[in-house]
């Protein structure tokens, strides 16, 4: 009976084998609840490249290769004797422990050192991972795995399939992403991805990958208006979008179909504080150079002589504004929903300190510090710089930009009285942004 | 479309008191009647298993009902004499988080002895990198959690002059968001969990002054729904093990009193299981040494007199901290 029964577990095994094996593109992994073994069929099942495992044999298959792997392995006794099963074996007992408990780091260990010694080729190791995360799409071993073995390709640059590579990781995310809401594991491993392919691609191309996946971005966020670890990355692509070049900046205006200078000016024109004389209408904004409008916004001129990158801190406020336009639309869709107030405290605080930047200050455990000048490091005397924060921040809060802002979000929280939400977000702004007295 | 919060409604059945023998009765038999798959299952973690046991059964006085001596001599087993790392079980592999539940357990038992020390150290030191990071293993997987386990690991032994203290805590402000949370990586989202370990790092380095109190405390509260159960982030459903690493880092940064300690008291109460004893994430659920852990330790927090108190940073009992005269940094209002 009991060699009955092993048979049948390594019979299984092997189907599960010739099933990885044979079909070149397997989609997905999943344990089919079926309770007993009524129908005398193999319970390994392979539909439209989809690999089954009915779950009555689960443990038993479970038990037995747990079992083999950690004692003939020699896990137990010798960690530094050769295991006594042949490369082969192993490997297949290690794909059908690991599909059932993907949580095994020991077993997830063993594959890599078979990487290192060759016996396992790393494409390979990628389409595994893929199949695992298809059932457990949270699996942090999986994704970690998946981290060593592309991390082993950049740093060797022996890739000559980029873009199929980059294609293939971010499809990864985006199936994990889908199958589960708030997947911190997804976006953490999506956000690292392009954070290594900066020392591997082109700045070019890197551009290009920033542009795409801030549009990726901006739809997802659209539909899944409660998931905040996608609002998160969204975060992530527009900060990327800060560094973009010149020539990027405009297929990045291109690409959306969008003027991202009208959305700012038609935020600032319709939230002219009514007690402020403003010289200047629509019209001539339109034709301002990108250094008279950052000095009609902020008015300032910085008390050490450096010069202040006008386009680029332009750019910044105009697609800060568009993330506000936008996040406005959003809430004014869907209610009651976290994720986008929270956003949106994203975006006050992002356009709130550039200011404070702009002006050499910022503000730490709410108190305003002077700011050493990053170009020529001037440094105020320890006397004069409270002087010097006081007006500083008079001079801030009494900018176009500023009042622009209090006033837009003065009265989008009035709109919004009806969730509760908009509430906690006039609390946050007074209490925690240090807004108490300004709105 | 749904415009309801996620949440879950404690039903008027739920327990409302402390049934204390019921989850020392439910962990002395944890493991006993041990079902042969479930338990290979979950070998992979099974050094932090005997951590939540061990302390829970601590704070509620009753840990001489664990099998002292088979646990010690189950330690000294997974120590890898190579690298002097600890793993999970005999025939896993060594890493930092079983290495921290280890050297928790012995804490506990003042059996540091059991296992070589200096070997725990070098361990500890080879996974350091440049910028302060730490690797859970020699894999090279960098998280905040293994920033954590690094320091607690070496401050229970006295020896957290091994490692660069000042760059293990910029790698950790590092990960600081602009909400004033901690995420697993520079850059990654904020987390509970993962504010838990970056505070606990910080209040053992006794680097607090480098926080962003009032954002993070705000953010926490808002972990609070109406329940009283606490989340790990937004718009997720509550779950008890974060009444622990958001409590434990409101209690760090001396701001307990900022959300409403009733009621997540009951939401704590209401995960009880009355028939198995043990704890649960939401009620109904089933209990778990884990969750069994998080609720007891959640309650001596909010001051229940029954259970022995606690430590917010290192989750074990005060008792341990004072023996081992350890003085880890509670911020100043």
């Amino acid at each position: 009976m009991a060699d009955e029964k092993q048979a049948l577990v390594e019979k299984i095994i092997k189907d599960v084998h010739i099933v990885l094996s044979n079909t070149a593109e397997l989609y997905a992994f999943d344990i089919v609840p079926v309770e007993t073994n009524f129908r005398n069929k193999s319970p390994v099942m392979c539909i439209e490249n989809c690999l089954g495992l009915e779950s009555w044999c689960v443990k038993q298959v479970y038990l037995h290769s747990y079992t083999v792997l950690m004692d003939k392995m020699c896990f137990k006794t010798q960690r530094k004797s050769r295991q006594v099963l042949d490369s082969e074996t192993l490997l297949r007992l290690l794909n059908v422990t690991l599909l059932i408990n993907p949580d095994l780091s020991v077993l997830w260990n063993k594959r890599r050192e078979m990487v290192q010694e060759l016996l396992l080729d790393k494409s390979s190791e990628l389409k595994f991972t893929r199949l695992v995360l298809s059932r457990k799409p949270k699996c942090n071993d999986a994704f970690a795995h998946r981290r060593w073995i592309l991390g082993t390709y950049l740093n060797s640059h022996q890739i000559n399939t980029m873009e199929s590579l980059i294609n293939t990781e971010l499809s990864v995310c985006d199936l994990t992403a889908d199958k589960c809401p708030n997947n911190y594991h997804s976006w953490s491993h999506r956000l690292w991805f392009i954070n290594k392919l900066r020392n591997s691609i082109k700045q070019d191309d890197m551009h290009t990958l920033y542009i795409k996946e801030y549009n990726f971005s901006e739809r997802w966020m659209s539909k899944h208006v409660s998931d905040f670890s996608c609002f998160h990355y969204r975060q992530f692509c527009i900060k990327n979008t800060y560094n973009l070049s010149n020539l990027s900046w405009k297929t990045f205006e291109n690409s959306l179909d969008i003027n991202f200078r009208k959305v700012l000016l038609c935020l600032l024109v319709n939230n002219f504080p009514k007690d402020m004389i403003i010289q200047a209408s629509e019209q001539d904004l339109v034709s301002y150079s990108e250094e008279n409008l950052i000095q009609f916004l902020l008015s300032y001129n910085n008390s050490c002589s450096c010069n202040v990158d006008s386009v680029s801190l332009c750019r910044k406020f105009e697609i800060l504004c568009y993330e506000l336009t936008l996040n406005s639309e959003l809430l004014r869709f869907y209610k009651h929903h976290e994720s986008m107030w929270y956003h949106r405290r994203f975006i006050l605080h992002e356009i709130i300190e550039m200011m404070y930047d702009h002006f050499g200050l910022f503000r730490h455990n709410g108190v305003l510090v002077r700011k050493s000048c990053k170009y020529c490091k001037t440094t105020d005397l320890r006397q004069k710089q409270a002087k010097i924060i006081r007006s500083h921040g008079d001079c801030l809060y009494k900018s176009v930009l500023f009042q622009v802002i209090i006033k837009h979000e003065k009265s989008f929280i009035q709109e919004r009285n009806d969730d509760n939400h908009a509430v906690r977000h006039e609390k946050y702004l007074k209490l925690i942004q240090g807004l108490n007295n300004l709105m | 479309m749904s415009f309801k919060t996620k949440d879950v409604v404690l039903s008027q059945t739920r327990p409302t008191t402390l049934l204390l023998q019921k989850h020392a009765d439910y962990l002395a038999s944890y493991g006993l009647n041990k079902d042969d798959f479930e338990y290979c299952m979950t070998e992979y973690l099974r050094m932090s298993g005997i951590y939540w046991s061990l302390t829970a059964m601590e704070l509620m006085d009753q840990s001489s009902r664990m099998p002292k001596d088979d646990i010690i001599e189950f330690i000294s087993l997974c120590q890898d004499s190579e690298s002097g790392g600890i793993s999970a079980s005999n025939g896993h592999d060594p890493h930092m988080l079983y290495t921290l539940s280890a050297v928790q357990v012995l804490a506990m038992y003042d059996r540091s002895d059991a296992i070589n020390i200096d070997g725990v150290v070098k361990f500890v030191v080879s996974l350091q990198q440049d910028d302060g990071s730490f690797f859970g293993d020699k894999w090279g997987e960098v998280d905040t959690r293994f920033s954590f386990c690094a320091v607690m690991t070496l401050s229970l032994l006295h020896r957290l002059d091994a490692i660069n203290v000042n760059r293990a805590v910029d790698f950790v402000l590092s990960c600081m968001n602009f909400d004033g949370g901690f995420g697993s990586k520079p850059g990654s989202e904020s987390h509970a969990g993962l504010i838990y370990c970056c505070v606990g790092t910080l209040s053992i380095c006794k680097r607090m002054d480098a926080l962003k109190v009032d954002e993070l405390a705000w953010w926490l509260c808002e972990r609070q729904l109406p329940s009283g159960g606490l989340n790990g982030r937004p718009e997720k459903l509550p779950d008890l093990c974060y009444s622990w690493w958001v409590m434990a880092s409101l209690s760090m940064l001396n701001r307990i009193h900022w959300v409403d300690q009733e009621k997540l008291e009951q939401y704590i109460l209401a995960c009880q299981d009355s028939e198995t004893g043990g704890f649960s994430d939401r009620p109904g659920d089933i209990t778990d040494p884990f969750h069994t852990l998080f609720g007891l330790a959640g309650l001596s927090l909010l001051g229940n007199s029954s259970i022995k108190q606690v430590n917010p940073t290192y989750c074990m009992p005060q008792e341990t901290i004072d023996r081992l005269r350890l003085e880890p940094q509670i911020l100043l209002i």
